[in-house]
């Protein structure tokens, strides 16, 4: 066990409290799904995948990735080493926090390439194993970051942590820590950790939203992965694209994300660079428009100025439906109010009465327009 | 006349043609000339319905009033086809755009407005338009779809 000293504990604990109780600490109102189905394809996709699976998941409870200078509203999960990806909730509950910092961490812990670099055991002094990873927090109202102390984790636990770097930043003190967890918070690879009962009310499938094209949408965790990745598109205000595959043999479905060009992508656009290694064939691409219709767009690379309006082109760009025309392979689109499948074939003039497209339904299921 | 007068007149009158012909070929947008688009081609068929999806359409109204259009009936909405307009819709595109447009212009009335796109000016994945008023001096709006 590492050595502490009872005055810190005391300021570690003051601080803690003060960070909590900003946060308001409200009570969860919609419990975080048992297996998290949004996220279930995760074991075939990459590093990169990880951080915007993560970035969605937090986005879902209103923080957004930090751009600036990191402030009181800052906290930081980290990710695949030396990723640490930061966040600011301003005005999320302490509480919501707590349960999607959790969630991701069960996400990463699921996976055991992620968990392996991820975590590390290590010998706590008390012989039994120490899972040890890296937080970031701000830390504010304190003439210095505390070097080290103890708290509660979101998992009920008891945690050490020692200062291992800390900057000056808005708040007063960005620091990132280190804590040592008891083997018990975690055991890395085998992802036995359960999560909070699930709720009752949110369904495993999307039935309702009659996707005549295999079905696609009609599983709510396709939606799922779709929603998630357009709060991080919104989130950056820039486009991300990607495949559903299908293997072959086992019929089994992924949900993969796109390497993107970044001198090809912007709000406007995006350049999906060509994948190897995939499992499964590629049964359809996806594709977000982080701004909804009527929006007011400068497009970041080409410098035009525009208002949106998609829904009456069928929810295709004209380079999207040649896209689609080319390749033989239909396109899912996703913008803050709709969904639509983009099919091959269908004629210019025809577009505009495009009947798959849907009202999109965060955390729920895309309700179809076509009736 | 000498074998050599004839072989050039001869020359001429065999080649002479082609050369036109080859001057004929050059892209009219090389010489900067705009004429309207043809009706027929699949691009004008998709940006007449769109246009007309957005101004007819009622859940599409809140769409055409921030473009500044006025509601008209779909079949007044037709691809202009006088050459002389869409030369000078061109330059008004070109004027806007800070670009140079392709031969091909698409555009339609709509009320007192004029909405013209060249299909080769985007933005992003999107196409590039802009909602002239009638003198072409004045952009209501502009769009991207």
């Amino acid at each position: 066990m590492l050595p502490y000293a009872r005055p810190t504990r005391l300021a570690a604990a003051l601080i803690l409290t003060t960070w909590l109780a900003a946060c308001h600490s409200d009570p969860i109102t919609t419990p975080w799904p048992p297996d998290a189905p949004g996220y279930r394809s995760v074991n075939v996709q990459d590093e990169a995948a990880l951080g915007v699976t993560a970035s969605g998941m937090m986005a879902e409870i209103g923080c957004r990735p930090l751009r600036g200078t990191p402030d009181s509203s800052t906290i930081a999960l980290r990710l695949v080493p030396p990723r640490v990806t930061a966040f600011q909730c301003r005005g999320v509950p302490a509480e919501r926090i707590r349960a999607a910092a959790r969630a991701v961490r069960q996400l990463v812990l699921a996976n055991p390439r992620w968990a392996s670099l991820e975590s590390e055991a290590g010998d706590g002094g008390g012989g039994s194993g120490y899972y040890v990873y890296d937080h970031m927090e701000c830390i504010w109202h304190a003439a210095a970051p505390p070097e080290y102390g103890e708290r509660i984790n979101a998992d009920g636990d008891f945690e050490v942590y020692v200062l291992v770097e800390a900057q000056l930043g808005r708040c007063d003190w960005m620091a990132i820590f280190r804590y040592e967890a008891p083997g018990g918070d975690a055991d890395p690879g085998t992802g036995t950790e359960t999560l909070p009962p699930g709720p009752t009310t949110a369904p495993d499938t999307c039935r309702s939203s009659r996707d005549a094209y295999l079905g696609l949408l009609e599983q709510k965790w396709i939606q799922d992965s779709l929603n998630a990745v357009l709060l991080e598109s919104i989130a950056t205000d820039t486009e991300i694209a990607g495949r559903i595959l299908r293997d072959p043999w086992t019929g089994r479905l992924y949900f993969q994300r796109g390497m993107m060009d970044p001198a090809g992508t912007d709000n406007c656009r995006f350049t999906m660079l060509p994948a190897t290694g995939l499992p499964g064939e590629v049964i359809a691409k996806w594709h977000t428009h982080p701004n909804a219709d009527n929006a007011i767009v400068t497009c970041r690379i080409s410098g035009k100025l525009g208002r949106i309006n998609t829904a009456s082109n069928g929810g295709g760009s004209p380079e999207d439906w040649e896209t689609v025309n080319g390749s033989g392979i239909r396109m899912y689109t996703i913008d803050p109010d709709r969904m639509y499948r983009l099919d091959p074939g269908l004629h210019s003039s025809a577009r505009i009465s495009n009947p798959n497209r849907w009202t999109r339904v965060p955390n729920g299921c895309a309700i179809p327009l076509s009736e | 006349m000498t074998y050599a007068t004839l072989s050039t007149l001869g020359l001429l009158l065999v080649f002479g043609p082609m050369t036109v012909l080859v001057q004929r070929s050059t892209p009219p947008e090389a010489l900067g000339v705009a004429e309207c688009a043809d009706s027929a081609s699949s691009f004008a068929c998709g940006f007449v319905a769109f246009v007309r999806q957005v101004v007819t359409n009622p859940e599409f109204a809140a769409n055409r009033e921030s473009l500044y259009l006025a509601r008209v009936p779909a079949s007044e909405l037709v691809l202009v086809t006088d050459n002389a307009l869409c030369v000078r819709i061109g330059k008004a595109l070109e004027r806007e755009f800070k670009q140079p447009t392709a031969a091909r212009i698409f555009a339609v009335r709509v009320g007192a407005a004029i909405w013209a796109e060249d299909s080769t000016i985007t933005a992003g994945e999107f196409g590039a338009g802009i909602v002239f008023d009638s003198a072409l001096t004045k952009v209501l709006s502009r769009s991207l779809r």
